[in-house]
């Protein structure tokens, strides 16, 4: 008898335990077979570009453009450009219908079929806010919104690759984020948006953006990427955009130790073009951070005291005067 | 006749009671000020030597990453290890201002309230990207608006002495995020709270950016 209830406590104990052994194993499985199917979206002759539209580019402010890839901006077929004064590239600023905008464009298109014909890893099924992903190919049936940090985790892997398929529009929130860790990178961050894309105040966002209509910075953005519009307007707002070439594949990184244990001086020479060209992730400036709190609490305090004692005084000044009216 | 000295008595004791609230009130509030001021208010943290400008050699850096090239840049490892929080990083020299201040590593109060802090989710000085140092506008950074564009900072560390020209000012809320980005050169960040007279908390932030010209 007592067996048997020993038996029944196993099972029991043993169905939940096995449920969850298989989710886990299910969910490590999942995402590894998404990180590993991903290839990159080859951009062909739109790398160089930050920005590309179709109908033109509308800058507001000071807004600054750099990059290893290319900083170049431009449109095609109507290759407006208002504000471009208040642009600084490293890169050209193409003010004219030129052959190059156009061979630009034919990349772009092509680069955002291939993106967006991609079979699809994972269903996005709310904002994308709060959530941690490893390389994928995840879809949106119709919007894909963005509201606090987004996390791509590269799992080590600096080739990990993400696409997101808009169905129709992304959003992000003002003050977004999208943060890379593990050895994400840029480069390797894709957004095919069906419509348009819009980028909330101050936001902090990663990736190269195909738009089958409009991109809009609404102000002071930063974009570590491209935004590319196959048929409307690219919006610029005070916005920082970086367009950096991915960064040589990362040798694992080597100790202190031995790093000092060979400094010769030709060690930049003869570094084979496989090594890192970047530095390790701590020692990288974050992107989007916060400003540290500098603001002094004695002044608060001092403040907060002074108007108790006021109130104080006020109160015993009051008394005693009515004290002396009534006298 | 009772009844009315009962009443009288009542109306005594509750005017003592708010009598000696009133009292209270003041003197909490003459404990406060006088707690804030000398109890959590650190003094000015004492000035370390400054950094000798004649020693700093002005020689222009050629600005890295401006153009696509092929072969990857190997940048030189100038930390081989990175401080730990509250570490001392080094010292920065104001050599306009005669100013000459401790870093230490994070900007919590512990730090900020002995000299000025490096922002740890930042480069450290003279590395390629944007080090980002901060300060108290009530203390070490209180004279940061009298520096004018091409002024000089030197910062010196256990990598070496690093000279930055300042490029430019900028004034923005404390909330952005603009400031804190990556950068494809060697770029110092100074921030602090503005304005610098504020009686109160304030809610802007006086951010000095510098090149690094020299090291």
């Amino acid at each position: 008898m007592a067996e048997k209830k020993k038996m029944s406590n196993t099972v029991k104990y043993s169905v939940p335990a096995i449920a969850i052994v298989a989710v886990v194993a299910l969910a490590v499985f999942t995402g590894q077979s998404s990180s590993q199917a991903v290839s990159t979206v080859l951009l062909g002759n739109s790398t160089n570009f930050a920005v590309l539209a179709g109908s033109g580019i509308t800058n507001t402010g000071a807004t600054t453009v750099s990059g290893t890839a290319g900083g170049d901006l431009g449109s095609a077929p109507t290759p407006a450009f208002t504000g471009a004064v208040g642009v600084t590239t490293t890169g050209t600023k193409y003010l004219a219908a030129e052959a190059i905008v156009v061979g630009a464009k034919a990349a772009l298109d092509t680069a955002y079929l291939d993106a967006q014909g991609r079979p699809s890893t994972s269903t996005i099924a709310a904002d994308l806010g709060g959530q941690t992903l490893v390389g994928g190919v995840y879809t949106g049936a119709s919007s894909i919104g963005l509201t606090g940090t987004l996390i791509l985790d590269g799992a080590n892997n600096a080739d990990s690759v993400w696409i997101f398929q808009a169905g129709s529009t992304l959003t992000t929130a003002s003050s977004s984020v999208v943060s890379l860790i593990n050895g994400a990178q840029a480069c390797n961050v894709f957004w095919q948006v069906g419509s348009s894309a819009t980028i909330g105040t101050g936001s902090n966002f990663v990736g190269h953006v195909f738009a089958q209509t409009a991109i809009t910075d609404n102000g002071g953005s930063t974009i570590q990427g491209q935004l590319l519009a196959r048929d409307a307007a690219v919006t610029l707002n005070n916005t920082t955009i970086v367009n950096d070439a991915c960064a040589a594949v990362v040798v694992p990184t080597t100790p202190p130790a031995t790093a000092t244990a060979t400094p010769t001086p030709t060690a930049s020479a003869t570094a084979t073009p496989t090594a890192t060209a970047t530095p390790s992730p701590e020692a990288s400036t974050t992107a989007g951070g916060e400003l540290p709190n500098t603001e002094t609490p004695w002044v608060s305090y001092a403040i907060i005291g002074a108007l108790i004692a006021l109130l104080g005084g006020v109160a015993v000044a009051t008394r005693g005067k009515r004290k002396q009216d009534a006298k | 006749m009772r009844l009315a000295e009962s009443v009288n008595k009542t109306r005594n004791d509750r005017r003592s009671v708010t009598a000696l609230w009133d009292a209270s009130l003041l003197v909490v509030g003459i404990a406060i000020v006088l707690w804030a001021l000398f109890g959590i208010r650190q003094p000015q943290p004492p000035q370390v030597a400054p950094i000798p400008l004649s020693q700093v050699a002005l020689t222009p850096l050629t600005q890295p990453s401006q153009t696509p090239t092929d072969t990857p840049e190997i940048q030189k490892v100038l930390y081989e290890t990175r401080p730990e929080l509250g570490d001392r990083v080094g010292t920065i020299t104001l050599p306009t201002l005669d100013l000459s201040w401790p870093i230490f590593e994070g900007t919590t109060e512990a730090q900020l309230g002995k000299g000025v802090g490096h922002f740890v989710q930042s480069v450290l000085p003279g590395e390629t990207d944007n080090a980002v140092l901060s300060g108290h506008r009530t203390s070490v950074f209180n004279r940061l608006g009298e520096l004018k564009e091409n002024d000089l900072i030197l910062v010196k560390t256990k990598a070496g002495t690093f000279t930055y020209m300042i490029e430019k000012f900028r004034i923005v809320d404390r909330t952005d995020r603009t400031v804190i980005v990556p950068r494809d050169s060697a770029v110092l960040t100074l921030t602090t709270c503005y304005p610098f007279n504020n009686i109160g908390a304030t809610s802007k932030a006086f951010i000095v950016v510098a090149n690094l010209v020299s090291n």
